[in-house]
């Protein structure tokens, strides 16, 4: 088994007697890209803030391929971590070039060229003797991307590196940064708070939730199947409804009773008596009146490409939420069909 | 998100301590020597001289003058600093660097053009005038420098409100630069109160001139020492009064954006009442003086002027306020880094301990270091280095605000991904916060620069014997009123202080450091 790249055991930390990391446990497996997602203020920059040496745990310990750095003896100083780091607003010197930018953290040897590999692998090439400040927001972060490759780091921190951008801007700076990260093949831990980010760039992604991580799994997994109701909240919009499982030894339908219909359960039962699910609001299919169970359209919020569309059901105190394709958008008023497609993540009640 | 703060991060490194401590010792050396003397005298005695009549009346005649000063000094500083930065008047751009130009300008060469152009010049009005029209840019630097910073948005929308643009200015912009006024008025007060020139040459008894006379003529140090400590307190007192009236910094604004451009506001009709206070001001604090010293070297230009001695004068001002920005920054730098990026209770007390000397009026810092000179550094006492000494000790705190200004305005995430890239703390501190800090330290330098070129009374104790500054050269003459003599020392004093005074005025108000602004 490969050495892990990062690996936190029991991380903690208070400022104050407010306790912002409680026991935090995370790996990081080399030359992936990990996302640690959670609510602002929830400690993530602390997290990585620990990591880098800037902050030093109260208790727990931070391993950088295998090497203790944190919780044992002396915490290695950030200068002899090998841990990059690009922050939100990137921090580039602003009293030196691009080029002694990239260049700030590497041997003098071989400097020159080393700086014109990295600011190629950026797409920045030839741009060495330009000041930061004639830069756009988006190259600048990919000049502080390549300040932080450019020592061939064991790895790299971003601190909400896309938020400083435009909306427009963000996507596709993210993109990039992505797809350099992976041509470095770097280990990188990257910190948002956006949903959307994490799933869409992460190999794998943490959820930070309370000051612990309390789910590590891969995107796919971590939406399909968030371990508590709280995450199933946290890393998406949830439709949260009451039912009642039981196998057919119980003399039930083998699946979840809800009133949306008897539905799937995801992940490894067995689910008996009284239980919550969450149904993903594209999960519901609306339909023709008489598909699935009727219900009845309340309201409806347009969003271009597609829309959302909230349905009274029979037996639920509030309206359900469906994302719908906007061509297929059914007027207020009109009742409808609806059916949840896939399987569900099951909650005792 | 962000980062946590509040809680010090890190201990500071063992350098910077190290480095502070030296600061802080220099620093409050005056203050144990003045302690120690005074206490010589038996603390009843002591008690007993400071109570004496004619030392109470001293000093209400010290606090008079100090008030008076500083209430017209902050009046004239407020209202220039407001045409130039928030108004239309006409050569804003040249004015700014014009209403500065008093600092070049000593109290006792402004005395020396007033009383040669009217010997019988009344003590009290010449000794105001000239202290108001020397210290009002103390008040003008850091207001010019905060109005700049204040976000035009909110004057809009009180505008907007219904509010007459008079009326904004009274109850919203005065209101949120209370604290740079205060601070600027603190300076004033403490220069109006430790300063020797002006009063000495117009006769007017405060505490400095006495305080001078015992030292030099009686030769009683104990009794300099005990007025020279009463003197500390008052300063001291004022030092309070100035915290109580700055008050908390109330000033909130959401979001990180840029403060959006400031337009200026339209003086309509009144445009020729503004350019002719600011006209008013600049005749009576630099046009006046200039012609009197005109008017005295085409006289002295009659007679063979000692161009070697005026050289030589010039020479020793220029390199011995060299050595004094030098050192000072030197110190200055430990406690500014600490202060700005380490605040801890003990890094704020080392700097809070360091404007001790501040208040500390330079003849009583002079006649301290006569003593330390003569006790414990006999070797350098009337030799440069205790010299050089004196001036760290009155000028430190200047340089202090200047640097930890200066430092501030660098992210720590710069420092931070510096360390990430494989430097050590001094590394980053010389390859990426100080060279950032560059124009603050060399506006911190150029400060102290002038201050020491001006400096009158520690020079005059504490010159190696035979040598002078222009200044002392400047003193002499004037203080036998031979005022054809002393011209060309106070043209070339007035025109070398000028240029680091130009440099300064662009710094302090375009970079929006704060001068003055130091503390809390």
């Amino acid at each position: 088994m490969p050495e892990l790249a990062l690996a936190c055991a029991g991380v903690t930390k208070a400022f104050g007697g407010r306790t912002v990391l409680d026991r935090v446990d995370l790996e990081v497996e080399p030359g992936t890209i990990t996302a640690i997602l959670g609510p602002s203020g929830e400690g993530k920059t602390t997290l990585l803030r620990i990591v880098a040496g800037f902050e030093t745990a109260d208790a727990g310990t931070v391993a950088i391929r295998g090497q203790v750095v944190d919780g044992a003896g002396r915490p290695v100083p950030p200068h002899r971590r090998r841990v990059g780091v690009v922050p939100q607003e990137g921090a580039l010197f602003p009293h030196l070039s691009v080029g002694a930018n990239v260049g700030f953290g590497i041997a003098r040897a071989g400097r020159a060229t080393r700086v014109a590999e990295c600011l190629e692998l950026v797409g920045l090439s030839g741009t060495e003797r330009a000041r930061p400040d004639e830069l756009s927001g988006g190259m600048q972060q990919r000049v502080a991307l390549a300040r932080a490759l450019a020592p061939r780091p064991e790895l790299v921190l971003l601190d909400e590196p896309f938020s400083a951008l435009d909306a427009g801007l963000r996507a596709q700076v993210r993109a990039e940064v992505c797809e350099v990260l992976r041509r470095a093949g770097a280990t990188a831990v990257l910190v948002t708070h956006d949903q959307q980010e994490a799933l869409s760039v992460a190999d794998s992604v943490g959820v930070l939730l309370g000051g612990r991580v309390v789910q590590h799994a891969d995107p796919v997994r971590l939406y399909r199947e968030p371990v508590s109701l709280e995450v199933a909240r946290f890393v998406g919009e949830a439709v949260v409804v009451a039912g009642r499982g039981g196998g057919p030894e119980d003399g039930g339908p083998g699946g979840v009773d809800t009133a949306l219909g008897v539905l799937v359960p995801a992940g490894p039962g067995p689910h008996r008596g009284p239980v919550t699910v969450v149904v993903r609001p594209e999960q519901l299919v609306v339909g023709p009146a008489g598909t699935g169970v009727p219900a009845r359209v309340v309201g409806r919020t347009f969003l271009g490409p597609d829309a959302l569309v909230d349905l009274a059901v029979a037996g639920l105190a509030t309206p359900v939420r469906a994302r719908v394709d906007s061509w297929a958008l059914p007027e207020p008023g009109t009742t409808v069909g609806c059916a949840v497609a896939g399987p569900v993540p099951v909650y005792p009640a | 998100m962000s980062a946590p703060l509040g809680p010090p991060r890190r201990r500071p490194p063992v350098v910077l301590v190290l480095g502070a401590l030296a600061a802080v010792v220099v620093a409050v050396l005056p203050l144990v020597y003045l302690v120690d003397r005074a206490g010589s005298l038996g603390w009843s005695a002591a008690v007993a001289e400071l109570v004496q009549r004619r030392t109470v009346e001293l000093l209400w005649r010290s606090l008079v003058l100090a008030g008076t000063v500083t209430v017209l000094a902050s009046v004239i500083g407020v209202a220039a600093a407001w045409l130039v930065v928030r108004s239309d008047v006409p050569g804003r751009r040249f004015w700014a660097v014009l209403v500065v130009l008093p600092l070049a300008m000593p109290s006792y060469a402004a005395a020396y053009a007033w009383l040669s152009w009217r010997p019988a010049m009344a003590p009290f009005p010449g000794t105001v005038l000239v202290l108001t029209l020397v210290a009002y840019p103390y008040v003008y630097l850091p207001v010019a420098a905060a109005l700049r910073r204040l976000d035009p948005a909110q004057e809009e929308v009180a505008r907007s409100l219904g509010q007459h643009p008079a009326r904004v200015v009274v109850t919203l912009t005065l209101r949120q630069v209370r604290p740079a006024v205060a601070s600027g008025a603190l300076l004033v007060a403490l220069y109006a109160l430790s300063d020797f020139g002006a009063p000495a040459l117009f006769r007017y008894e405060v505490f400095t001139f006495v305080i001078y006379g015992a030292y030099n003529a009686g030769f009683d140090p104990t009794r300099a020492a005990v007025l020279g400590l009463a003197l500390v307190l008052v300063a001291a007192l004022v030092v309070v009064a100035e915290a109580w009236v700055r008050g908390r910094p109330a000033y909130a604004r959401i979001g990180s954006g840029a403060p959006r451009r400031q337009y200026p506001v339209a003086l309509r009709g009144g445009r020729p009442v503004a350019l002719a206070f600011l006209v008013a001001v600049f005749a009576l604090g630099i046009g006046f003086p200039m012609w009197r010293f005109v008017y005295w070297t085409r006289a002295a230009l009659d007679r063979t002027v000692p161009w070697g001695e005026v050289a030589d004068a010039l020479g020793h001002t220029l390199w011995w306020s060299l050595l004094a920005a030098a050192a000072t920054l030197v110190l200055a730098v430990p406690v500014g880094v600490l202060v700005a990026r380490y605040r801890s209770r003990l890094t704020t007390g080392l700097e809070r301990s360091t404007y001790v000397a501040h208040a500390l009026p330079g003849i009583v810092v002079a006649i301290a270091l006569v003593y330390v000179g003569v006790t414990v550094l006999r070797p350098v006492y009337q030799e440069v280095p205790l010299l050089i000494l004196a001036y760290v000790v009155l000028f430190l705190s200047l340089a202090i605000g200047t640097v930890r200004t200066g430092v501030e305005q660098t992210p720590v995430a710069q420092e931070e991904v510096a360390r990430s890239l494989g430097r050590r703390p001094g590394q980053v501190l010389a390859r990426v916060t100080l060279p950032q800090a560059a124009p603050a330290l060399a506006g911190g330098a150029a400060l102290v620069f002038v201050t020491a070129m001006k400096e009158l009374p520690a020079t005059l104790l504490l010159r190696p014997t035979g040598l002078d500054t222009l200044a002392t050269r400047l003193w002499t003459f004037t203080s036998e009123s031979n005022y054809a003599a002393g011209a060309p020392y106070v043209v070339a004093l007035v025109c070398f202080a000028a240029i680091p005074t130009a440099f300064l005025s662009r710094f302090v108000v375009d970079a929006g450091a704060r001068l003055g602004e130091h503390r809390d």
